[in-house]
């Protein structure tokens, strides 16, 4: 072997043989559709008790504010499970992309996931801010009898404060790499 | 039914013919993208995995080759990408001569140097220097990776030059 020669020197390299055949390829491959299906449905079918729950506690409320934030949620929901759906449900064979059109992929995947957590929340938030300020009245008297609750609630109201201040710097630093890796293939 | 059939049969058949022609370029190929055992044979197998999928659609507008290395690349990038390496530590081929400069005193086998420098690289000039190691042209890889016939030219030459600097300095150090 030459020693100086690189493509020598790749090519030459032991190899380990993958011995797998077509058929246990096959069961992978319907089990991998049927998982996902499974996957999606067991999503859709929790998504949609969540909003038979929802249902359920609008008809024992009477707080038209509250009843508002509980049908803001439940729309919220609904729009998610649409979401979801078409995410998880397999998707057909397509050609494989160019090796620059799959980095490409990816790199929108990866910030994808990154602004994933907003997307996933946003659908909840008109929802979730009414009906959490339909609760305020009723925590204000609670805490005017018991002043405890708000003390205790303390720790915990930091520790949100302080993720949701770091989350999205660390967030926007991720999504700027990406970018910048972007930019740089030309997109 | 006898269509599907034939259709299941020719995928196999090429998935049987592919893995007999490039199954060393795919372990390669796998080794040029994880270093540990046991993640790498998991990647060997979804690539294997992903180019027997694929053939179910394989059109023959491009080589069996060039298909096979494009499907092997996608997963192995993909692979890559979702473990975050990529924002983290791996550089692009202008800045790899820097880096093996300074690991020219590391005393490793050639191949180990070797893959060593190639799994610094970014997964776009890692498929280019993988394309180049296991002797493809630079049109099949430009097919391959997508890039312009000048880029791949490009990139080819400064492969070349890092590799030379690298391999005939190691040679210096063999003897």
């Amino acid at each position: 072997m030459q020693n100086n020669d690189p493509q020598n020197i790749w090519q030459s390299q032991n190899v380990e043989e993958i011995k797998v055949s077509p058929a246990y390829f096959k069961l992978k491959a319907d089990q991998q559709r049927w998982k996902n299906r499974w996957i999606a449905i067991g999503n859709d079918v929790i998504y949609l008790a969540t909003v038979a729950f929802l249902g359920f506690v609008f008809m024992k409320t009477a707080n038209l504010t509250s009843r508002i934030g509980l049908t803001l949620l439940a729309a919220g929901s609904l729009y998610f499970i649409y979401q979801r759906h078409a995410h998880l449900w397999p998707a057909s064979e397509t050609p494989p992309p160019t090796g620059l059109e799959a980095y490409r992929q990816e790199l929108r995947r990866s910030q994808d996931d990154q602004r994933k957590f907003w997307r996933m929340l946003a659908p909840f938030l008109p929802g979730a801010i009414v009906f959490v300020a339909s609760a305020v009245p009723i925590v204000t008297r609670a805490a005017s009898t018991n002043p405890a609750i708000l003390v205790n609630a303390v720790p915990f109201c930091v520790l949100l404060a302080v993720w949701l201040v770091a989350l999205p710097i660390v967030r926007r630093r991720r999504l700027r790499k990406i970018q910048e890796e972007l930019d740089a293939l030309g997109s | 039914m006898g269509a599907i059939a034939s259709k299941v049969a020719s995928q196999d058949e090429l998935y049987q013919e592919a893995a007999a022609q490039f199954g060393p370029a795919i372990d390669r190929l796998a080794r040029a993208y994880e270093f540990d055992p046991e993640k790498r044979r998991d990647l060997l197998q979804e690539i294997h995995f992903a180019i027997w999928r694929s053939l179910a659609i394989y059109d023959h507008r491009c080589s069996l080759r060039t298909w096979i290395y494009r499907v092997a690349h996608d997963r192995a990038t993909s692979h890559v990408v979702r473990q975050r390496r990529i924002h983290s530590t791996l550089v692009g081929l202008e800045e790899l001569d820097q880096m093996a400069a300074e690991s020219r005193s590391d005393d490793a086998l050639a191949l180990e140097r070797l893959t060593h420098l190639i799994r610094k690289l970014k997964p776009l000039d890692r498929q280019v220097i993988v394309s180049y190691l296991e002797g493809l042209d630079a049109a099949e890889t430009g097919e391959i990776t997508g890039l312009s016939p000048s880029n791949v030219a490009m990139k080819i030459h400064r492969i070349k030059n890092v590799l030379a600097r690298q391999f005939q300095s190691g040679a210096a150090h063999a003897e």
